[in-house]
């Protein structure tokens, strides 16, 4: 039972890899050479020095769900980890609740950023040649700054506030410290018994 | 000034090198035995190890083959720096304290040996420590490429000094070796904080000269993209949607089986000095990807919106055509020096834990004695291992950024299970491990030596990644936990 939550999480994934993989791969899904040579295979150049995307919507309309389950599972894996290596027997259990609310918090929004990302590219289908802008680069592309690079900075925010409650507790330091001790007077035992 | 624009140039390059090789000599001073050698005597501050780590992670990959992949592809290659923030929140969370607990607790001198006390096994630490040989030779390779190719380019413009491709190999070889071979990991981490210092710098100057170059600045350039592809500067550029996830799992999840990177984790004089490594490894990575993304944008756009721009015959040439090309010849000279440091950085923490793999822990792994004068061994093994990664280097034919992903794959499926799992997992086993590696990295060399394209360009190392951590938590499960040392057991309950 203990183990159900990473048992989910890799089912989902390879359930979300296999479902890409037995999906219909339009031609060019993956982009195709420049449609100018000059650009594509300028003169001199052994291999494609530029690509092209082609149509949004026609290389992604098969794996739009796929693909959305790929992004959220290993954002729960990537998370699911960072929960597991914060358990500690020495945490104070006052502020328990407290650190996990923000934990879930931060993991709620990151893969909201996520799907907001996926929906508002698929907005961009309908006019691709005029896209909104957020910033300096379509609304899509911004949320993926903001989003998958800027959400996770809470979980830094979060590793240096608790620290000492959650990461490195003052308890577990000290037990560390008896630990090495002993282990040296061990080694020396052994040494002079030798 | 800008006659004298490659002068320029090459004289920040000099000088660059020539504070590299002064402080190889300096730390030559204080390396005095094989810990300091490999693990700096574990006394590094915490400013020195988080600019280190970061310096380490953005390498030659990063600064040459990076513009590549953004002029060929668009945003696709964003992928590889945006899941930096959450890769390295995972390492820190997964073996910031761990492996510093380990490093205290065994004195290990490099991670297979710390692996060895870990599985209580030396298979396990010489598997470990083939992983490391197998991906230094590879990445190493893609380092020398970068800093050869780009000494090349700067020097075909100076008459007096214009070099053949083959003498550029060795004469990247040469600074490196010389500075690796004299200081060690000390050299290493000290030349890193200056390279680190230098990269951040240099890449938020770049930023400010692109936005100078086209119209409308970052936004100019988006604008101008999309009109000639819109999906170019749409989230998932032009390699689309799953072949970007599939980079962002492998970056993500594979920043904590770096062990160029980790190990510096283990040499840090405090344990709490993670606290606020973190921020900073990430707040200097987040910076110095700025060059990645600004000179590949800039490129493209300039390219796309001239007719009198040629285009880029290979798109490994983005940064140095931008330099030269566009950018103010002191800056020029900077961020030279920054892409140097880029490169050199990475590939000095390469030298130093393939020396240790090679003399180390390869000949613990076959329970030979430990070799007399290890020190001198490990800095004739400096020697061996950049001469053969820059003959590598010089017969592959591979773009610099898809070979550096291949060794950040071969890393990452070798390491992340052993080490970022196992040093947290009590129940994992020298069986899952040993199990999981190998077929991981079997799959990963069948895929790509068989060149199988999987659907939607989904990442070989990826797809390998998934299978080599579900292999090892299933076997982890149905098999029994090894019995750990008292002391690892303690540790491994804080």
């Amino acid at each position: 039972m203990k183990y159900l939550p990473a048992i989910i999480v890799l089912a989902f994934v390879w359930t979300a890899v296999l479902w890409v993989f037995l999906s219909f791969e339009p031609n060019e899904a993956t982009g195709r050479p420049h449609s100018e040579a000059t650009f594509a295979t300028p003169q001199g150049s052994t291999s494609v020095a530029m690509m092209q995307g082609g149509e949004g919507g026609y290389r992604h309309e098969h794996i739009v769900v796929p693909g959305l389950l790929l992004g959220c599972s290993m954002i729960a894996m990537f998370c699911m980890m960072l929960f597991w290596v914060c358990r500690t027997k020495h945490a104070d259990p006052d502020s328990a609740g407290y650190f996990w609310n923000l934990m879930v918090m931060v993991v709620l929004v990151y893969v909201s950023a996520f799907i907001l990302l996926c929906t508002t590219y698929q907005m961009s289908w309908l006019e691709p040649t005029e896209p909104d802008y957020l910033g300096p680069f379509p609304i899509a592309t911004s949320l993926m700054f903001l989003g998958m690079y800027g959400v996770p900075l809470g979980f830094v925010v979060l590793y240096v506030l608790f620290f000492e409650d959650r990461i490195l507790p003052q308890a577990a330091l000290e037990e560390f410290r008896k630990i090495v001790q002993a282990a040296k007077s061990d080694d020396v035992a052994e040494q002079e018994a030798s | 000034m800008e006659e004298y624009r490659s002068s320029i140039i090459f004289g920040f390059i000099l000088v660059y090198m020539l504070v590299c090789i002064a402080v190889g000599l300096w730390a030559m001073r204080r390396t005095r035995s094989t810990k300091d050698f490999f693990m700096a005597g574990r006394h590094l501050g915490m400013i020195v190890t988080s600019v280190a780590v970061f310096s380490s992670t953005m390498s030659g990959f990063g600064f040459v083959g990076g513009p590549g992949l953004v002029y060929l592809a668009g945003t696709s290659s964003f992928w590889m720096v945006i899941n930096m923030s959450i890769g390295m929140c995972i390492m820190f969370f997964l073996l910031g304290k761990r492996l510093r607990m380990f490093a205290e607790l065994r004195e290990p001198v490099s991670l297979p040996d710390a692996v060895s006390a870990r599985y209580n096994s030396r298979f396990t630490g010489g598997l470990t420590a083939v992983a490391i040989l197998l991906g230094v030779i590879t990445y190493l390779g893609v380092q020398i490429k970068a800093m050869s190719v780009v000494l090349f380019q700067i020097l075909q413009d100076i008459a007096w000094a214009s070099t053949p491709l083959e003498w550029c190999y060795v004469i990247s070889c040469a600074v490196l070796v010389f500075y690796c071979v004299t200081g060690g990991i000390i050299a290493s981490v000290y030349t890193d904080l200056i390279q680190g210092v230098i990269m951040v710098v240099a890449a938020v100057l770049v930023l400010l000269t692109t936005m100078a170059t086209v119209d409308g600045g970052l936004q100019g350039m988006a604008e101008v993209i999309t009109r000639d592809d819109p999906e170019a500067m749409q989230p998932w550029g032009t390699f689309g949607m799953i072949s970007c996830l599939s980079f962002y799992f492998i970056m993500a999840l594979g920043v904590c089986g770096q062990p160029h990177v980790i190990t510096k984790l283990m040499m840090t004089k405090n344990i709490s000095d993670t606290r606020h490594m973190l921020p900073m490894s990430v707040a200097g990575y987040g910076l110095a990807a700025l060059l990645w993304i600004s000179i590949g944008l800039c490129m493209r756009a300039v390219v796309l919106n001239s007719p009198y721009v040629t285009p880029l015959l290979n798109p490994d040439q983005a940064a140095s055509e931008f330099l030269t090309c566009y950018a103010p010849p002191v800056l020029a000279g900077v961020v030279f020096a920054g892409l140097f440091a880029a490169i050199m950085s990475t590939a000095d923490s390469f030298l130093n834990i393939g020396s240790a793999a090679l003399v180390h822990d390869l000949p613990q792994a076959f329970g030979m004695t430990p070799l007399k004068h290890e020190l001198r061994w490990a800095r004739i093994a400096t020697v061996v291992i950049a001469v053969g990664a820059g003959l590598l280097a010089y017969c592959a034919g591979e773009m610099v950024a898809m070979l550096g992903v291949m060794g950040w794959s071969i890393f990452a499926i070798a390491i992340v299970p052993i080490v970022a799992i196992g040093f947290n997992w009590k129940r994992a086993n020298r069986i899952a491990v040993n199990t999981s590696v190998i077929s991981g990295l079997a799959c990963y060399a069948g895929l790509y030596l068989t060149d199988i394209r999987l659907p939607y360009n989904f990442h070989l190392g990826a797809f390998s990644m998934l299978v080599t951590l579900t292999i090892f938590f299933m076997v982890a499960l149905v098999t029994p936990a090894n019995r750990l040392d008292k002391d690892i057991d303690a540790v491994m309950d804080l």
